[in-house]
C-alpha cells in the first residue's frame, strides 16, 4: 500500500513539466544567494548615474547620441533607460535592481539548461551546467552591484534566446525563429553592445549545424544583409574606442592595440577558464605558495610581492590549471560524452564571449577580470565543466563492476556537486554581504548628513574635516567617490546645486575639493580648511556660505562645527 | 689489396648514412668546440688541483671513506678522471677539451644507434643525433671544466647500457646474458660518474616489457630479470641514504624555505611541464621573449617595480610562465602530428618515459633553478629525449606537410632543409656560448699565468700583498678577475715551489674572501690586499721579517702583473720605522 502512495507521489512529480522544477529551484537558490542585495546601497556609479538622471531625466546619457549611434548601440539604450527609470522613481532604493536580478537570473539557468540540452543531449551535463552556472561564484558582481542586472542580466537573457531559438530553428528550419533570435541578438546588443559577438556567434552555428544542400548560397542569402549591418555596426564601435585619445593616452609602452587584441584573446580565456572554478580569495591563498616553493630568491629583490601574487604569478597558476580542464574537455570529447559539434560550438561560444573584452580592456590590473564580465561567460564554461565532470563520472563508473559500488558512486558524485554548489553559495553570500557592509557605510553617512543638515544655503560650501583616510589619503567619510558629489546628488531637489557642475561630475573623484559657480548658483567641498579659509579671505567664498562637519572615525558620526569654523576664521581673520 | 679495398667500400656503402652522420657530426663538433683548450680553471678546479698535488692522482679521493665511495656520494670516477687529467696536464683544459669532442660525438653515435634500433628510422636517428650534437641548453658541461667529465660519461655509459639491453633481443643465450651483464655493468659505471644514472634501470623493466615473449607472468619476469642491478642499486641506494642523510645531513635549500615532501611533489609534475621548451630555445631568447610579453601583458607595471624586480620576475616567473606554455604547445604538437604514426609510438614512448625518469632526481635533489633554466649542465642527460622529440616532430611535420602538398619529396627537402637550419642556428648558439666561455675564462688565465711569469719563485714563509686599480666581481678587495680568493689560487700556483704548507691547500684556506697569515710546522703562508693589514700583522709580530713579503699590483686598465715588492718593503719599513 504504502509502495502504491509513494509510486504515485513520484508520478505526480513527473508530471509537472522539468522547467517548471527547475525554474522554482533556480528561484529560490537565487534568492538564497542573493537576498541581501536587496539591502545594498549606492556605493559608486550609482550615485553619478543618480545626479546625472535627476539633472537630465529619463534620457541622461544619451542625449549627446544621434538615433543612429544609438541604433549602433552607443548609450546602450535600453539599460540606460531601465536604470534611468528606477534611478529616478526609486532613488536610493535597491529593489527595483533586485526584483530584475531573481527574476532574471533563474531565467538565465533555465535557458542555460536547455542550451546545454540542445547542445549535448544529455540531462545529466545539462543539470550540472544548469548547477555550475546557478551558483558561479565569479560572475557574482552581475548581480551584487546595483547597476550591473539590468544591462548584464537582461542582455544575457536576451543572448541566452536568440541562442536557445536559433538552434531551434536549425533542426525545424521555421523562418519566423530565424527573425526572432536575430531581434533577440540585436535587443542584447541594445541593452548592453558587449554582446556584439553574437553577430558572428549565429552565422557561425548556421555553418556548424547546417546539414542541407547548397550550404554556400542558403548561408549567403540568409545571413548576408544583417550580418553586414551588424559587422559594419561592430567594427565602427571598436575603431570609434581605439581612436579615442583616452585609451592611448594610459598606456605606458606603446604596443599597437591590435597586438594586445591578439594577445588578449588567447590569454584572456586561457587564464580564466580555470578562475570559474577557483574563488580568487582561495586562488591567493595557493600564490604565495606557489612562489615560495618555485622562486624562494625572486621575493628579494621585489618590493611589493601582492603585485606578483595578484598579477602573473595567478596568471600562471590559472593558465597551468586551464590547460588541465582543456586536456580534460578534450578527454570528454575522444570519449564522445558530446559531439564534435557540440564541443565546437562550446569553444567559439567561449572565446566569442570574449572578443569585446578582448577588444575594450586592452590590459588587466588583476589576474581575475571585474566579475560582471564573466556572467555570460559562464553560460559555455558551465557546460563545459558539465562535460567534463560527466566524463570524468564514466571514467570512474568503468571501475564499479557491483550495483552497490555504483549507486555508492553516485552518491558520492551528486555530494560531491552538492558541497561545491553549497561552497559556492556560501562564496557569494559573503561576498554579497561585503558590499551590504560597504553600503552600509554609505548609507550611515548619507543619513546622518540629511538629518544634520536638511537645508543648504545658497551657493553652498561643504567642510568636512576629520582624521579618517578611507580608500584614499584625505578621503575624509567612508564613500567610495568624491564626498562633494554625493552632497551634490543629495541636495539637487533643493534647488541650490548648479546643474552643469554635475553634469560636469564636478567633485566625482576621491578626496577632490574646490569650488565653482554656474548659472547664478554655486557649490564646493573642502576637506583642507587652509584652503577653505584662503578662499574666504579672497572674497570668492562668503563665510555664510559655509557648512562645517567633522567626522569622527571612532565613532562613525558626524558632529556640525559650523559655528566653531565660523568663529575660527573670524579670529584668524582679524588677526 | 684490391679485396681489402673492395671490403672497405663495401662496408662504407653499407654503412653509408651512418658515415654522413659521423662526418656532420665531426665538422659540427670542430665548428662549435674549436676554443675549447683555451677554457681555464674558475673555481672548484683549483681545490681539486690543489689535491692533487698533495696526494696525487688520487687526490681528495683519499679523504673519501669507503662507504661514501660506494654509495656514489663523491662520483668517484668523474672525480678520478678529473684528477688524472689535472695531475697529467695541470692549468691546461685540452683534456677536457678532448674528452668534450670525444665522448660527446661518441654520445651522438649511440644515441643514432638507439633511436635507428627503435624506430628503424635512419632520418629520426640522424636528425637526433645531430640535435644533440648541437643543443645548447647544456653548453655549461663543455664550458666548465668542473662539470665535463660526470655528465659526459655519465651519459656515455647511461646510452651505453640502453643499447646493450636493446641488442641483446636479437641474440640468444649466452650472448644475451652476456650482453645484459654488461649492461648492468655499464649502468653501474654510469652511477659512478653521477648516481642520477640510476633512473635508467627503469628503462631495462620497460624493454624487458616491449621486447620480451609474451608471458602471462610477464611483469614478473620482468623484475626477475633485473633482480640483480636491483637488489645492487637497493644496497647502495640504502648506503647513500645514509651517508647523505643521516651521517652528513642535508640541509638542502628546499628545507630551509620549504618542506621539501609537497615541494619535490609538486616539482616531480611542473619540472617536466616546463623543460621541454627549453631545449628547443636558447636562454637569451627566452629572456627576450619574456621581456617582451612581460611588457605586453603587464604593461603598468614598470611603474611599481625596481628595475632589479623587473628583471627578476622576467628571468624566474615569467619565463618559466612562457616555458610552460610553449611546452604545452609542444605536447599538443607531439600529440596531433606524432602519436598517430604507429610505427614510432614505441620511440616516442621511450622518450616520453626517459624524459620523465630523468626529470625525477631533479625534482628530489631539489635541483637549483638557474633562473627559469636548471643549471645548464642539468640538461645534458635529459638532452636525448630532447633530441627524439625534435626528429618525431619533423617527421609529424614532414606528413602534414605531405597531406597538404601532396608531393613526398617536396615535404622531405623542406623538412630536411628546416631541421638542417635550426640544428645550424643551435651550433651557432653553442658556438657563442664556447666562445662566451672563454672570454670569461680569458682574463683569469692571464693574470694567473703572469705570476709564474714575473715571480717564479718565493721567499720562505711568503707573505703576499696584492694591490690593483681595479676591482672584480662586486669584491671591494678583488684586485684581479680570478672568481675565488686570489690567496688560495697562488697558494696552488706557487705549491711547487716547496714555500706553501700543504695543510693549508687542503683546509682550503683562503678559499673564501679574506686575509691572514698562518704558520703550520716550519712552513707558513700570508695573503693580504690591504696594506694597513699588513702593517698591522708586522707590528702585531716581530718575528715577521719584511724580506718574507712580496708585492703584486694588478693594472686592471692594460691587464698586466707587476711586481712591486720593493716599492711594497721600503713602504714597509718607512711604516715600521715611524712605528
Amino acid at each position: 500500500m504504502k509502495q502504491k502512495q509513494f509510486r504515485k507521489l513520484f508520478s505526480f512529480l513527473a508530471r509537472i513539466p522539468q522547467d517548471i522544477i527547475i525554474t522554482t529551484v533556480s528561484l529560490f537558490v537565487t534568492l538564497f544567494s542573493y537576498w541581501n542585495i536587496s539591502k545594498l546601497y549606492y556605493l559608486n556609479d550609482e550615485w553619478a548615474q543618480l545626479g546625472i538622471v535627476k539633472v537630465n531625466g529619463l534620457y541622461a546619457s544619451l542625449q549627446s547620441f544621434s538615433l543612429l549611434d544609438i541604433l549602433m548601440g552607443n548609450g546602450r539604450v535600453f539599460g540606460t533607460v531601465i536604470n534611468n527609470i528606477f534611478f529616478r522613481y526609486f532613488p536610493l532604493n535597491p529593489w527595483p535592481f533586485a526584483i530584475i536580478a531573481f527574476i532574471f537570473h533563474p531565467i538565465n539557468s533555465l535557458l542555460v539548461y536547455k542550451i546545454s540540452k540542445k547542445l549535448t543531449s544529455n540531462t545529466w551535463i545539462s543539470l550540472i551546467s544548469w548547477g555550475f552556472f546557478l551558483t558561479c561564484s565569479v560572475s557574482h558582481q552581475a548581480l551584487s552591484e546595483l547597476t550591473n542586472p539590468v544591462q548584464v542580466l537582461i542582455s544575457t537573457f536576451f543572448v541566452l534566446l536568440s541562442l536557445n531559438i536559433f538552434i531551434e530553428y536549425m533542426r525545424t528550419e521555421k523562418g519566423y525563429q530565424f527573425i526572432v533570435s536575430w531581434l533577440c541578438a540585436y535587443t542584447a546588443f541594445l541593452f548592453k553592445d558587449s554582446t556584439m559577438y553574437t553577430f558572428i556567434l549565429l552565422p557561425i552555428l548556421f555553418v556548424i549545424f547546417y546539414s542541407g544542400k547548397r550550404k554556400l548560397i542558403t548561408f549567403v542569402k540568409l545571413h548576408i544583409c544583417q550580418a553586414i549591418i551588424m559587422i559594419v555596426t561592430a567594427v565602427s564601435r571598436v575603431i570609434g574606442y581605439y581612436g579615442s585619445p583616452g585609451i592611448n593616452a594610459v598606456a605606458i609602452v606603446k604596443i599597437p592595440l591590435w597586438m594586445h587584441f591578439s594577445n588578449n584573446i588567447i590569454m584572456y580565456p586561457l587564464a580564466s577558464l580555470s578562475q570559474f572554478l577557483i574563488p580568487y580569495r582561495f586562488m591567493y591563498k595557493i600564490v604565495p605558495w606557489f612562489v615560495r616553493i618555485n622562486y624562494p630568491v625572486t621575493m628579494v629583490y621585489v618590493t611589493d610581492p601582492n603585485v606578483v601574487y595578484d598579477l602573473m604569478a595567478s596568471d600562471f597558476i590559472a593558465v597551468i590549471l586551464s590547460f588541465v580542464l582543456i586536456f580534460l574537455f578534450a578527454y570528454s570529447l575522444f570519449r564522445g560524452v558530446i559531439k564534435r559539434k557540440t564541443a565546437l560550438v562550446l569553444g567559439v561560444l567561449y572565446i566569442l564571449n570574449f572578443m569585446p573584452i578582448a577588444a575594450f580592456l586592452p590590459w588587466k590590473n588583476a589576474s581575475y577580470m571585474e566579475s560582471r564580465y564573466l556572467y555570460a561567460i559562464a553560460v559555455p564554461a558551465s557546460i563545459i565543466f558539465g562535460s567534463i565532470f560527466y566524463s570524468l563520472f564514466q571514467f570512474i563508473q568503468v571501475f564499479t563492476k557491483r550495483k552497490i559500488e555504483k549507486v555508492i558512486l553516485i552518491i558520492c558524485a551528486v555530494l560531491f556537486l552538492c558541497l561545491f554548489f553549497v561552497k559556492q553559495i556560501s562564496i557569494i553570500r559573503r561576498e554579497v554581504y561585503a558590499n551590504v557592509i560597504r553600503g552600509n557605510n554609505t548609507k550611515n553617512v548619507v543619513s546622518q548628513l540629511t538629518r544634520m543638515v536638511p537645508t543648504l544655503p545658497d551657493k553652498p560650501v561643504i567642510y568636512i574635516g576629520g582624521e579618517g583616510n578611507y580608500g584614499h589619503f584625505n578621503q575624509k567619510v567612508p564613500l567610495e567617490l568624491g564626498p562633494g558629489y554625493v552632497i551634490m546628488t543629495l541636495y539637487y531637489d533643493q534647488g541650490k546645486i548648479p546643474k552643469s557642475l554635475i553634469n560636469q561630475v564636478f567633485l566625482e573623484t576621491m578626496a577632490s575639493q574646490g569650488y565653482k559657480e554656474s548659472e547664478g548658483k554655486g557649490f564646493g567641498y573642502f576637506w583642507d580648511k587652509n584652503q577653505l579659509l584662503e578662499l574666504i579671505k579672497n572674497n570668492t567664498i562668503s563665510i555664510d556660505q559655509v557648512v562645517a562637519l567633522n567626522y569622527s572615525t571612532r565613532d562613525s558620526t558626524f558632529t556640525n562645527i559650523t559655528k566653531s569654523f565660523k568663529e575660527d576664521a573670524l579670529k584668524q581673520f582679524s588677526q | 689489396m684490391n679485396k681489402i679495398i673492395r671490403r672497405i667500400r663495401a662496408f662504407c656503402w653499407s654503412h653509408k648514412y651512418g658515415l654522413i652522420f659521423i662526418s656532420a657530426a665531426l665538422l659540427l663538433i670542430r665548428f662549435m668546440f674549436r676554443l675549447l683548450p683555451n677554457l681555464y680553471y674558475v673555481f672548484d678546479e683549483w681545490k681539486l688541483l690543489g689535491a692533487v698535488y698533495i696526494y696525487g692522482p688520487l687526490g681528495e679521493l683519499k679523504l673519501l671513506t669507503p662507504m661514501e665511495i660506494i654509495s656514489g656520494k663523491a662520483r668517484f670516477l668523474a672525480l678520478l678522471l678529473t684528477n688524472i687529467s689535472l695531475y697529467v696536464a695541470p692549468f691546461s683544459a685540452l683534456p677536457f677539451a678532448i674528452a668534450s669532442d670525444v665522448v660527446h660525438l661518441l654520445n651522438a653515435i649511440l644515441l643514432y644507434l638507439i633511436v635507428k634500433k627503435i624506430s628503424k628510422s635512419k632520418f629520426l636517428a640522424f636528425f637526433s643525433g645531430l640535435f644533440f650534437i648541437t643543443c645548447s641548453v647544456d653548453s655549461q658541461v663543455f664550458t666548465w671544466i668542473g662539470a665535463t667529465y660526470e655528465s659526459l660519461f655519465a651519459l656515455f655509459f647511461s646510452l651505453l647500457a640502453i643499447w646493450l639491453y636493446l641488442i641483446r633481443f636479437d641474440y640468444k643465450r649466452p650472448v644475451n646474458t652476456s650482453l645484459k651483464v654488461s649492461s648492468w655493468i655499464c649502468l653501474l659505471l654510469a652511477y659512478y660518474f653521477k648516481e642520477t644514472s640510476i633512473v635508467v634501470l627503469v628503462l631495462f623493466f620497460w624493454f624487458d616489457w616491449m621486447y620480451g615473449k609474451k608471458r602471462s607472468d610477464k611483469l614478473l619476469l620482468t623484475v626477475k630479470n633485473n633482480l640483480i642491478p636491483i637488489l645492487l642499486f637497493c644496497g647502495i641506494g640504502f648506503l647513500r641514504i645514509l651517508t647523505f642523510y643521516v651521517i652528513h645531513g642535508h640541509p638542502t635549500f628546499a628545507q630551509q624555505t620549504h618542506p621539501s615532501i609537497a615541494r619535490i611533489a609538486f616539482h616531480l609534475i611542473y619540472y617536466p611541464l616546463t623543460s621541454l621548451a627549453h631545449f628547443y630555445i636558447p636562454y637569451d631568447y627566452m629572456i627576450k621573449l619574456s621581456i617582451f610579453f612581460y611588457h605586453f601583458q603587464y604593461q603598468f607595471i614598470p611603474k611599481v617595480f625596481s628595475d632589479v624586480g623587473e628583471t627578476v620576475l622576467n628571468y624566474y616567473i615569467i619565463a618559466d610562465y612562457l616555458s610552460f606554455m610553449i611546452t604545452v604547445v609542444l605536447i599538443v604538437a607531439i600529440y596531433f602530428l606524432v602519436l598517430p604514426i604507429k610505427k614510432y609510438r614505441t620511440l616516442l614512448f621511450f622518450a616520453v618515459l626517459y624524459y620523465f625518469l630523468q626529470h625525477v632526481p631533479l625534482a628530489l635533489y631539489d635541483a637549483p633553478k638557474g633562473k627559469a633554466y636548471f643549471e645548464s649542465r642539468y640538461y645534458y642527460v635529459l638532452l636525448p629525449s630532447g633530441a627524439i622529440f625534435f626528429s618525431l616532430l619533423l617527421i609529424g611535420i614532414k606528413n602534414l606537410m605531405k597531406s597538404i602538398v601532396r608531393f613526398e619529396f617536396i615535404a622531405f627537402l623542406i623538412i630536411c632543409f628546416v631541421g638542417c637550419g635550426y640544428i645550424y642556428k643551435q651550433a651557432v648558439v653553442m658556438k657563442r656560448d664556447v666562445i662566451a666561455g672563454v672570454e670569461y675564462n680569458q682574463p683569469m688565465k692571464t693574470a694567473m699565468d703572469q705570476f709564474i711569469a714575473i715571480r717564479p719563485n718565493l721567499p720562505d714563509k711568503p707573505i703576499i700583498l696584492l694591490t690593483g686599480n681595479n676591482t672584480y666581481f662586486g669584491e671591494v678587495d678583488q684586485f684581479i678577475p680570478v672568481l675565488l680568493n686570489p690567496g688560495y689560487a697562488l697558494m696552488v700556483r706557487y705549491y711547487k715551489t716547496g714555500k706553501i704548507p700543504g695543510e693549508l691547500i687542503l683546509e682550503p684556506y683562503h678559499f673564501d674572501h679574506g686575509e691572514g697569515y698562518r704558520l703550520v710546522g716550519n712552513k707558513a703562508y700570508g695573503f693580504y690586499t690591504q696594506e694597513s693589514h699588513l702593517i698591522e700583522l708586522l707590528k702585531s709580530n716581530p718575528k715577521l721579517s719584511i724580506n718574507q713579503v712580496v708585492g703584486f699590483y694588478y693594472d686592471g686598465a692594460t691587464g698586466t702583473l707587476k711586481d712591486d715588492t720593493q716599492e711594497v718593503q721600503l713602504f714597509l719599513k718607512d711604516s715600521l720605522r715611524e712605528y
